[in-house]
C-alpha cells in the first residue's frame, strides 16, 4: 500500500513538473506494457489563433487493435496498413491494423477539446521507455501545428517547442 | 491519516492541472513594421500583435551597428507596443522580445526590420556617425595642445631658456588652452559616439561619464595633466623648476599616448607602447618648437639665431628617433607597400609621410642655409619657412587625428581571417543525418542536408532558428526555401552581434516525422 501511494505521489510530482499545459498531450501519462490504453488527446488551442479543422495522430508501431471513439460533429478517418512486425492479440497473430487516425471538424481557438482512441500496448515496449503519438493539427488558413518532436537521447519533451505527446511505460504491478 | 493527506494533495494537484489545462502559450500573430520590411522613415513605434494579452519581460533593440538601444515596451490588449528612438538612423534593426503569456509561460523571438535600406552588421559598422567630424576636430585640438602646447613649453623652458618675449608665452598658453577645451569636449563626444547618440544628448551626465570611462578617457585625463604641467612650467619663477616641469609634461604626453588608440593595442605591447611613447615625445619636441621659434625669429630676438642653431643640432637625433619609432609602429600595424594605397589607414599614413617628408626637406634647407643666416641676424627667410612648417605640422596633426576612424591593416587582416573562418562550413552530425551550414553573402545561409545513408535528404520543410542567449537575443525564426536539389537557402538574416549563435534546424521529412540539428554558428 505504501508503495502504491509513493508511486502515485511520484506520478503526481512528475505531472506537476511538466509544463506541457499548452501542448497537445495525453491525459494518462503512463501505462503498463501489455495492457489496454485509453488515449485521451487534449488539444488546448488552435494554430496561432486559428481554429483547428483536423487532428491527425500517427499510431506508433507496437500499439495495436486501435479503435477511435466517434465524436459528435467530427468525421473520423482511419488509415490502415501493414505493421513492421507481427504481434499477438488474444491468441491471434496481427500483422496489420490502424496506422493513422484523423478527426475532421471545427474547434475554435477559444475552445478546448479531447479526442479519444484506445488500443493495446504490446510487450514490444520496455518498462521505462516512452511511446510517442505524433500529432498534426491542421487549422484554418492552411496553418499547421506539428506535435511530432521526439526527444533525442538525454533530452526530455520539455526541451522542445512542439513535442509529440507520449506515454511512459511502467512495469506491471506484481 | 497519511493516506487521506496523500489523497488531498493529489486532488489539489489534479485541480490545479485542470484549472490551467485550457491555457495556451501566447503566439506572435503579426508585427508592424512587418518582419523583414523596409520603412522609408523611422516608424516611431513597433507593434507586436499576439493572440492573447502578454506581459513584457525583456525587450531589447539592436541598432544596425550592433549597439543596444534603450526602448520601452508597453502592453495594450493583445499588443506589445515598443517605442523606437525617433532619431533612428538607416539600416536594419533587430528587436529581441521576451514576454510572458497569460499562463505565465515565457516566449520570445527576434523581429527584424529596416529603415531606409537593409544592412548587415558588417556593412553597417564603418558607417560614419554624424558627430565624426566633431570627434576629428576635437582630436586635432587635443594634438595641438599636446604637440604645440606641451612641446612648445618644453622648447621655451628647456631648449631656448633665458629671456623670451611675452607673446611666445601667450601663444603657447593659447595652444594649451585649445588642447584643454578640446580634451574636455572629447569626453562628451566620445560618450555620444559610444552610445550612438546625437549632439542633442550632450547634456546627459551618463554620456560624459561613459566618455570618461572609455579607453580614450584615460588618455585624455593623462593628457590634461600634461597640459596643466606645461601651463605651470610657463609660470614658474625659477628656470630649473620650469625646465623640470616642462620635461615632465612632455613625458606625460608620451605616457598618455600609450594608454589608448590603435597603435597602443598592436602586439607585442612591449614594442608598440615604448615606440608610441618615443614617437609622441619626439613629435612634440620637433613640432612644439616650430611656433615659438617662429615667434622668436619674427620678433627679432637677438638670441633667436643661436637658439635655432641649438635646436637644429637637437633635431637630427629627434628626427631619427621619430622615423625609427614610426617605422616600428607601421610594421606592428601590419602596414605593407600595398596597404599604403589599398586601405584608408594606409592612405592616411602615406599622406602623413609626404607631409613629414616636406617638413624634413624644409628642415634640411633650414639647417644648411637659413639657420646659419639667421645666426648672423637675418631671420626673415627662416621666419617665412617656419610659417610653412607650422602649416604643414597642422596638416600632419589633422591626418593623424583621422586615424581614429580607420582600422589599421592588422585589424583588417584579422577581420579577413575571421571572414575566412566565416566561409568554412558548420557541420552538424546526428544519428539520422548531417546538416552543413554556410554563409552565402552578407545576410544569407545555405543549408545542405544529407541522410544517414549519405544521400541527399528529401525534406518537405526546413525551419531555421538562430538565438544568441549570451547577448540576450531571443530566437529569430526563418523558413528556408529550396534553392536547388539538396540546397536550402535563408535570406535577409541580421546578426546584431557577433560570436557563437545557437543554430537549430527543424527538418520536416513527412507529416509525422521531423529531425532537428543543433549547433553553434560563429558569426564574426
Amino acid at each position: 500500500m505504501t508503495k502504491t501511494r509513493l508511486a502515485a505521489l511520484g506520478a503526481a510530482a512528475l505531472m506537476l513538473a511538466s509544463p506541457a499545459l499548452a501542448h497537445v498531450t495525453l491525459e494518462a501519462p503512463q501505462a503498463t506494457a501489455g495492457s489496454t490504453y485509453k488515449a485521451v488527446l487534449r488539444v488546448p488551442h488552435g494554430c496561432a489563433g486559428a481554429a483547428t479543422l483536423k487532428v491527425r495522430v500517427q499510431i506508433p508501431e507496437g500499439f495495436i487493435g486501435v479503435k477511435p471513439m466517434p465524436k459528435a460533429g467530427w468525421t473520423l478517418d482511419i488509415v490502415k496498413g501493414k505493421y513492421d512486425g507481427s504481434y499477438q492479440l488474444h491468441g491471434n497473430t496481427v500483422t496489420e491494423g490502424v496506422k493513422e487516425l484523423s478527426w475532421t471538424g471545427n474547434l475554435p481557438d477559444d475552445y478546448y477539446d479531447e479526442f479519444v482512441f484506445r488500443g493495446t500496448l504490446t510487450d514490444a515496449f520496455a518498462a521505462g521507455s516512452t511511446v510517442y503519438f505524433p500529432v498534426v493539427q491542421q487549422c484554418e488558413g492552411d496553418k499547421t501545428e506539428r506535435w511530432i518532436e521526439i526527444p533525442a537521447d538525454g533530452k526530455t519533451a520539455d526541451d522542445y517547442e512542439s513535442p509529440a505527446p507520449g506515454v511512459r511505460i511502467v512495469a506491471p504491478a506484481k | 491519516m497519511l493516506r487521506l493527506l496523500a489523497r488531498i494533495v493529489l486532488a489539489a494537484i489534479g485541480g490545479a492541472m485542470l484549472a490551467t489545462a485550457a491555457f495556451a502559450h501566447a503566439t506572435l500573430l503579426d508585427s508592424d513594421p512587418a518582419e523583414g520590411s523596409v520603412a522609408a522613415r523611422p516608424p516611431g513605434e513597433l507593434r507586436l500583435a499576439f493572440n492573447e494579452p502578454v506581459t513584457p519581460l525583456a525587450v531589447k533593440l539592436f541598432a544596425p551597428d550592433g549597439r543596444e538601444a534603450e526602448v520601452t515596451a508597453t502592453a495594450r490588449d493583445n499588443d506589445l507596443l515598443v517605442t523606437l528612438p525617433a532619431d533612428a538612423g538607416a539600416g536594419t534593426y533587430a528587436l529581441s522580445w521576451r514576454v510572458a503569456s497569460a499562463d505565465g509561460h515565457p516566449i520570445g523571438g527576434t523581429t527584424t526590420f529596416s529603415i531606409g535600406h537593409a544592412s548587415s552588421r558588417a556593412a553597417a559598422a564603418p558607417e560614419a556617425s554624424a558627430i565624426a567630424p566633431l570627434l576629428w576636430l576635437a582630436r586635432i585640438g587635443v594634438y595641438i595642445g599636446w604637440i604645440g602646447g606641451v612641446g612648445g613649453a618644453f622648447f621655451l623652458m628647456v631648449i631656448a631658456g633665458g629671456r623670451r618675449p611675452a607673446v611666445a608665452d601667450r601663444a603657447v598658453l593659447g595652444l594649451i588652452g585649445v588642447g584643454a577645451i578640446a580634451s574636455a569636449l572629447s569626453f562628451g563626444l566620445q560618450g555620444l559616439d559610444a552610445f550612438g547618440k546625437g549632439l542633442g544628448d550632450l547634456g546627459s551626465a551618463a554620456i560624459w561619464l561613459a566618455g570618461l570611462k572609455s579607453g580614450y578617457g584615460a588618455t585624455l585625463v593623462t593628457g590634461a595633466v600634461a597640459l596643466a604641467l606645461a601651463a605651470g612650467a610657463l609660470r614658474f619663477p625659477t628656470s630649473r623648476l620650469a625646465a623640470g616641469t616642462a620635461s615632465l609634461a612632455l613625458l606625460t604626453v608620451a605616457a598618455a599616448l600609450t594608454l589608448s588608440g590603435h597603435a597602443s593595442t598592436a602586439s607585442p605591447a612591449w614594442a608598440a607602447r615604448p615606440a608610441l611613447a618615443l614617437h609622441g615625445a619626439a613629435a612634440a619636441l620637433w613640432g612644439g618648437s616650430l611656433l615659438p621659434l617662429l615667434i622668436l625669429v619674427s620678433t627679432r630676438q637677438p638670441q633667436a639665431g643661436r637658439i635655432a642653431q641649438r635646436l637644429s643640432g637637437l633635431l637630427l637625433p629627434t628626427v631619427a628617433l621619430l622615423a625609427l619609432s614610426g617605422l616600428t609602429l607601421a610594421f606592428l600595424q601590419g602596414v605593407t607597400i600595398a596597404s599604403l594605397t589599398g586601405t584608408a589607414y594606409g592612405r592616411l599614413l602615406g599622406g602623413k609621410l609626404l607631409l613629414v617628408l616636406a617638413m624634413l626637406g624644409i628642415g634640411a634647407i633650414n639647417r644648411r642655409i637659413l639657420v646659419p643666416k639667421a645666426a648672423t641676424g637675418d631671420g626673415v627667410a627662416l621666419g617665412r619657412v617656419l610659417m610653412v612648417d607650422v602649416c604643414l605640422l597642422l596638416a600632419v596633426l589633422a591626418v593623424v587625428a583621422g586615424w581614429r576612424f580607420t582600422p589599421p591593416p592588422r585589424s583588417l587582416a584579422a577581420a579577413a581571417a575571421a571572414s575566412h573562418r566565416h566561409a568554412t562550413m558548420l557541420h552538424i552530425q546526428t544519428a539520422r543525418g548531417m546538416a552543413m551550414v554556410q554563409f552565402s553573402g552578407q545576410a544569407g545561409l545555405d543549408i545542405w542536408l544529407t541522410g544517414a545513408d549519405g544521400r541527399v535528404l528529401t525534406a518537405r520543410e526546413v525551419r531555421l532558428s538562430l538565438a544568441n542567449p549570451a547577448a540576450g537575443l531571443e530566437p529569430m525564426r526563418r523558413q528556408a526555401t529550396l534553392a536547388t536539389l539538396g540546397r536550402w537557402h535563408v535570406d535577409g538574416l541580421t546578426f546584431p552581434v557577433g560570436g557563437a549563435w545557437d543554430l537549430r534546424l527543424d527538418v520536416l521529412i513527412s507529416d509525422f516525422d521531423s529531425l532537428s540539428f543543433e549547433g553553434k554558428l560563429v558569426v564574426p
